[in-house]
């Protein structure tokens, strides 16, 4: 297995690097220009020009990509051009923290319903508990994450003034105690954190239903109820242990949502993170700081599939790596 | 079960911790009661880029580190001549039409000025009690250092417009030791290599300065990723007390300013909200005090929001219009041969378009009384130039049959207007995102098909958008101008389309030439008003664009907000002399 998890990432720097390269031509190559803020009538022409060449855009591609490449090497991605020219990592790390606590609170809510609801549809397969499952569960999945989340506020910070509208602190939440400070926090996540987990919850619902109904028709449930044991143990432990697998790829794929973030709720929520990081790279063409970005989501996405694959291996002992 | 539940209680652990670490990622603590009787909250679309004026860009940064920096002048606008005034301690440009100038000029660094005979220098005395936050006094040097900045290229200042005529400049590089002299540390010199009119001289030598003493110690090529952006060092009524990127900006009251005085409002919040309908939440709960441009449409909710609201006007400043390609681009960009587009190469062909638009009848849909349909690029609240006898076309489709059988287009067999063999069919571009403009877009659209003009339309990015209008790729487009308070329209109707490099629709007409340079060559702007008369009438009659209609921009305000004057200028032109009254709804 250690050979194996070695060579998986020995082919994954080849892999990452082409994706760079080629994120680096295309977005070059894409209309649209870094400088075009300052191309305005007020402002004199020069201006344009002199910035394209702080940002080193006056040069051919080609020489470009050779001192990006060689930058690169030596771990500096450069400045961001839109974000006050901060180097690109400081401007991600700035963004990092809220978009992996809005996450893996989603994450853990995601698959503690998704699972519960999962299962209790399958138990109950073709019941009116399932039925309302399944529908509720697609009604929810197919709606759109922003349209709900405005629905959100609307109803739980305008009518019903429960929660905040938006933000992740109050106004002077500064002067308060650090466990007041983290109420509060918690206060201003429970709307968005509802919005992405029942929509990704639904979704899961469907993966566990399906699996766990496939599971409780082999054989061994067969036995493990005819020895009597009690259907809460022969559910819980050897049907769901094994309906779970396939959730297991499922975990390992969202390692990267983990790290890129939710850009509707972002938005919506006013919260500076990754989804907004990259989508306002994407805007102003802010070259560097696109490329940081599909660095990191690059990597994560190959680790997460590396993380599956491994972790399929330790649950399932009929795989061998 | 047991591995089961500590796995749990680890998941649960490790998250507070997360949410902890967020928490604290923000700097500086600030100790003190109940902040929403003490602070205005200002809802913004984004962060400011740089608290910098020499590199500040955005108008957020400007809104900004205009109250973290001194002024040497006051500037404010004149509303019933439509013209800017500016104001020193002891000196008004204008006497007439403005209020006292005593008070509001309070802040000016400048004591007076005085404009040469010849026009070519203007000396500027300054007050000898100033100081930056350290203590250290505001000279002249400080604005001479300033200046070489502004003129750097290393540092690019979107500002170097402002620098145009001082010496030196017309051969490409200023010359600093005899553009700007510092005769001693309250007397300003500023020598231009031509004559220029006062008031031009006024608006361009009034850039905000920096503490050269601070600033000196920076190379050029760090001056945009300078620490001392991120805690600049000022003399405004406002210091800076915190700055979270994309979340918050705090600004707090500065107690030793007399410049003019520390600003009312203990502290100002800017808070980044991207999402309209959600600053528009805000506003209605309390929990922001501002929000800009309010789209007419929801001021029947704000009027039964839980908070008091109140919306308030700022003056013309933004038109929407129809770009019509006035050249053939293609033959344009092949050779430079300049020859009418084969579709809106004819004034007449363009007044039919003109007239063909329902223009009332888009500003009943969206803008209701906060629109007012234009008819030239002259915004009526600049009333010194604005043309009371040019009257915008009125809807009058009949009219434009007429004239466009009169030039030749008639019915085709599918009721398409054809022209020698050639279709009237075309695609209208706009940029993605204003929903304005696409409710605009699709009543042009069933307009135009009224008149057998066949119209398709098409959404783009807005990067794409505009570079595509840059390099005069497309032939029909709805887009916006914001227009500067100087009128400098050459840029973009210029006959030289290398240099009017705003001049997507490449209009030519000699004489709009010669009435921009005559206008520039007035010391007194009202004089060149029978200049910009006759720009009107000509611009009407050739219809290089249809002008759609001038936006009344509306901002929000709760109402313990108190004190506020809105102005062209800026929405925050006297945030320092707001107040807030505690007796008023209060965000908790």
């Amino acid at each position: 297995m250690f050979v194996y998890i070695v060579r998986r990432l020995l082919v994954a720097i080849p892999l990452v690097f082409g994706v760079l390269t080629l994120t680096f031509f295309i977005i070059r190559l894409a209309p649209g220009d870094p400088a075009a803020l300052f191309i305005q009538p007020g402002i004199s022409p020069k201006v344009a020009d002199q910035i394209r060449e702080q940002y080193g855009l006056n040069d051919p591609v080609f020489i470009q990509y050779i001192k990006w490449l060689g930058s690169v090497l030596q771990g500096d991605f450069g400045r961001s051009f839109s974000r006050a020219q901060q180097p690109v990592f400081d401007v991600i790390a700035q963004a990092l923290p809220v978009t992996i606590t809005i996450a893996l609170l989603t994450l853990v809510a995601n698959f503690i319903l998704g699972i519960v609801i999962g299962v209790v549809s399958a138990v109950r397969q073709n019941s009116f508990l399932d039925r309302f499952l399944t529908v509720g569960a697609l009604f929810f999945y197919s709606m759109p994450e922003f349209w709900f989340a405005l629905m959100m506020i609307i109803v739980f910070a305008l009518k019903l003034p429960i929660f905040p509208v938006s933000g992740l602190n109050e106004v002077g939440a500064e002067s308060y105690g650090p466990f007041r400070f983290m109420l509060d926090r918690l206060w201003h996540l429970v709307l968005p954190v509802t919005v992405l987990s029942i929509n990704g919850a639904a979704g899961i619902a469907r993966y566990v239903r399906g699996s766990m109904l496939e599971v409780i028709r082999q054989d061994y449930i067969r036995t493990a109820r005819a020895k009597g044991l009690p259907e809460k143990v022969v559910i819980v432990r050897h049907a769901l242990r094994n309906a779970l697998l396939p959730v297991i790829t499922l975990m390992g794929g969202s390692l990267p949502f983990i790290f890129s973030g939710a850009l509707f709720i972002e938005v919506i929520f006013a919260f500076p993170g990754m989804g907004r990081v990259t989508v306002e790279a994407i805007f102003a063409r802010d070259y560097p700081l696109i490329i940081a970005n599909t660095f990191i989501s690059g990597t994560l996405i190959i680790m997460g599939n590396l993380i599956a694959d491994v972790l399929y291996a330790v649950v399932d002992p009929r795989i061998k790596l | 079960m047991n591995r089961k539940t500590s796995m749990k209680g680890i998941a649960v652990i490790s998250l507070l911790f997360v949410v902890m670490f967020a928490g604290c990622s923000g700097k500086g603590r600030v100790s003190g009661a109940s902040a929403g009787d003490s602070t205005l909250v200002i809802a913004m679309l984004g962060d400011a880029s740089y608290l910098n004026p020499v590199i500040g860009a955005s108008v957020t940064s400007r809104n900004v580190y205009s109250l973290l920096y001194p002024g040497l002048l006051k500037s404010e606008f004149d509303t019933t001549s439509g013209l800017l005034n500016f104001m020193a301690l002891e000196k008004k440009l204008r006497e007439e039409g403005g209020q006292d100038p005593g008070e509001k000029a309070a802040g000016a660094l400048a004591r007076t000025w005085k404009m040469s005979e010849d026009h070519r220098s203007i000396t500027y005395m300054l007050r000898s009690d100033a100081f930056w936050n350290d203590g250290v006094p505001i000279t002249s040097h400080d604005f001479k250092f300033t200046y070489e900045l502004y003129a750097n290229p290393v540092i690019a200042s979107p500002r170097q417009q402002y620098l145009a005529e001082l010496i030196g400049a017309e051969e490409g590089e200023i010359d600093f030791d005899n553009a700007i002299e510092t005769p001693d540390d309250t007397t300003l010199v500023f020598n231009f290599y031509k004559p220029i009119p006062e008031q031009l001289a006024l608006f361009h030598t009034t850039l905000t300065p920096l503490p050269k003493h601070v600033w000196r110690e920076v190379p050029s090529q760090e001056f945009r990723h300078s620490s001392l952006n991120q805690n600049p060092l000022g003399a405004g009524p406002y210091v800076l007390q915190d700055w979270q990127k994309q979340q918050q900006i705090v600004l707090a009251s500065n107690p030793k300013n007399n410049l003019p005085k520390p600003g009312t409002i203990p502290r100002i919040m800017f808070r980044i909200v991207p999402d309209y309908t959600v600053r528009l939440a805000q506003l209605q709960t309390g929990a922001v005090d501002v929000v800009e441009n309010i789209k007419p449409e929801d001021f029947d909710g704000l009027a039964t929001a839980k908070a008091a609201v109140e919306i308030k006007p700022v003056g013309l400043r933004v038109y929407d219009y129809v770009g019509w390609s006035n050249i053939d681009h293609t033959a344009y960009h092949r050779d430079g041969t300049i020859k009418p587009h084969p579709l809106f190469g004819s004034t007449i062909v363009r007044r039919a378009l003109t007239l063909a638009i329902d223009r009332q009848s888009i500003l009943d849909g969206y803008l209701g009384e906060y629109g007012v349909v234009a008819s030239t690029d002259i915004s009526p609240s600049l009333k010194w130039a604005y043309n009371d006898a040019v009257v915008p076309y009125s809807y009058d489709p009949a009219e434009s049959i007429r004239l466009l059988e009169q030039e030749g287009w008639v019915p085709g067999p599918d009721g398409i207007r054809e022209k020698n063999g050639r279709k009237f069919s075309f695609v209208l571009f706009t940029n993605a995102g204003n929903e304005r403009r696409n409710f605009a877009s699709v009543i042009i659209q069933q307009n135009l098909r009224e008149i057998g003009i066949d119209c398709q339309l098409d959404v783009q990015e807005s990067n794409v958008f505009f570079e595509n209008l840059r390099l005069r790729k497309i032939d029909a487009w709805m887009a916006g101008w914001s227009i500067g308070l100087e009128i400098d329209p050459l840029d973009g109707w210029g006959s030289d389309l290398e240099k009017s490099r705003f001049n997507f629709t490449g209009y030519q007409n000699p004489r709009i030439d010669e009435l921009c340079e005559l206008a520039k060559t007035e010391l007194n702007p009202l004089d060149a008003r029978p200049y910009w008369m006759e720009y009107q009438e000509i611009l009407h009659r050739d219809q290089p664009t249809t002008f759609l209609y001038w936006i009344q921009e509306t901002q929000g305000f709760n109402k313990r907000v108190e004190g506020e004057e809105l102005n062209i200028l800026s929405t925050f032109y006297n945030v320092d002399d707001w107040t807030l009254s505690p007796s008023a709804s209060v965000a908790e």
